[in-house]
């Protein structure tokens, strides 16, 4: 090894390097800014990667099965926005119904389970995946909580990369992505979990989740959930034959290829401080509809 | 009937205004509601100030392609050619528009794309009208050619 990087390499980390320079003022802007900022950004992050994920699978050239989901992602929202869990929830088993019901209206037989199931899948991925992470915009002290988050899940890719490219030799899996090494997955494992462990004692301070043991099973929730994300997003992309989602941001392809690991984080994470501590539980519920 | 397609986006890794001058570009669902309410109030604006009428649209195949062609030669037949069609055949109108009139700055390139669908004619002055209508066709999706300036017609006298 002799230490120095090859041209491309470095064209490609400093295209990385600016790209970050954009996201993270919009990644920590809204959540400084406040809730109703979040999840209006989190609303738009979500709709621009379902948009990444229908021109991928084709999904766009079914225009009533897009606009079901969009709609969905936007019920979603207010959902969120109204702090109506029972919404929320009642949302995913009702947009399905409507879904599979749009979708006879074409008298198309050929295809159908395709598209109905894409639909579904997209509207889970981008809509309730999503909408967990938007949720936490509910809880008084969801500045801390999301700042944490997202820092873990970037810094757990950008673990295993480094991880990866340093030490790794053994391909994780190399049908789904090529550069994942089981290396850097392990190393990404450990350090994420170190880090989320050691920040989620400053962030959870003072509630139930603030024991060692459970500060730890977070970090590897964290970690792997976020690692799933990614090698999940991955299979569909192979699946599809495409390297990334989009070419919007140089360096890291489209948005959905930056926050793919969040997607599955967010609601384990949820879940999990929901059931420790619960999430909201502070707050007025119904804000908008006062039910 | 259409078929169940499970393919990307043609322009898919395509971004900015390279996309907006592609000649691959496909819209998904902004796009469609975008372009229909362009078609809606430009149909709206001909048929109160300008009081055109449309016949023979029955004589129209059911689906694309096919090819529609003016016997006059200004921006205005764009207009009037697509807003003619029924709704069903207006999403797949492809307008051919000058390259360096329609997509030299940003903003009228996001316009002529998003909402009119048209795609950039910029070797006009190289090809013949035939084939930029084959150029389209070999993507796979089609539908028309509109002689789009008095360039044209100059060009094939």
């Amino acid at each position: 090894m002799t230490g120095k990087i090859d041209l491309e390499r470095r064209r490609e980390l400093w295209a990385r390097y600016r790209s970050w320079l954009v996201f993270i003022p919009l990644m920590v802007g809204p959540v400084l800014l406040g809730a109703g900022w979040t999840i209006a950004a989190i609303c738009v992050m979500s709709l621009v990667c379902y948009r990444e994920f229908a021109r991928a699978t084709g999904m766009f050239r079914e225009p009533s099965i897009s606009a079901l989901v969009v709609l969905g992602i936007l019920a979603v929202t207010f959902a969120v926005a109204d702090h109506w869990y029972g919404l929320f929830v009642a949302i995913t088993p009702l947009l399905i119904v409507v879904l599979a019901a749009i979708a006879i209206c074409k008298d198309q037989p050929t295809g159908y389970i395709q598209r109905v199931a894409l639909g579904v899948f997209a509207f889970l991925l981008f809509g309730i995946c999503f909408g967990h992470l938007a949720y936490f915009a509910n809880d008084t002290n969801f500045r801390p909580m999301l700042v944490w988050l997202i820092l873990c899940v970037e810094l757990n890719d950008i673990f295993a990369y480094i991880v990866g490219k340093t030490l790794g030799r053994t391909k994780l899996a190399p049908n789904t992505s090529p550069n994942k090494t089981v290396a850097g997955a392990l190393g990404a494992l450990v350090l994420t979990t170190i880090l989320a462990a050691g920040l989620g004692s400053l962030v959870f301070a003072g509630t139930p989740i603030n024991q060692p043991l459970k500060l730890i099973t977070l970090g590897l929730i964290v970690s792997l959930s976020g690692q799933l994300g990614d090698l999940t997003l991955s299979s569909i992309k192979r699946d599809l034959g495409i390297k990334d989602w989009a070419a919007t941001f140089p360096g890291h392809g489209g948005l959905l290829d930056r926050f793919n690991s969040l997607l599955f984080s967010a609601p384990a994470v949820f879940h999990y401080v929901g059931y420790m501590q619960g999430i909201g539980l502070n707050q007025v519920p119904r804000i908008i509809t006062k039910g | 009937m259409d078929e169940w397609e499970y393919k990307p986006a043609q322009d898919l890794g395509v971004a900015g205004r390279e996309r907006l001058r592609s000649v691959k570009r496909e819209s998904g669902l902004i796009g469609l509601i975008s372009r229909n309410v362009w078609w809606l109030w430009v149909r709206g604006v001909l048929r109160m100030a300008e009081r055109i009428e449309v016949f023979g649209s029955e004589h129209l195949p059911a689906s694309p392609p096919f090819v529609m062609v003016a016997n006059h030669a200004s921006h205005l037949d764009v207009m009037v050619l697509a807003t003619a069609l029924p709704l069903r055949l207006r999403n797949c109108v492809f307008p051919l528009a000058a390259g360096d009139t329609f997509f030299e700055t940003p903003a009228v390139a996001a316009f002529a794309a998003g909402m009119m669908n048209a795609l950039p004619d910029v070797a006009e002055k190289l090809r013949p009208p035939c084939y930029r209508y084959v150029a389209r066709t070999s993507c796979g999706r089609t539908l028309r050619l509109y002689p789009f300036s008095r360039r044209y017609a100059q060009q094939d006298r």
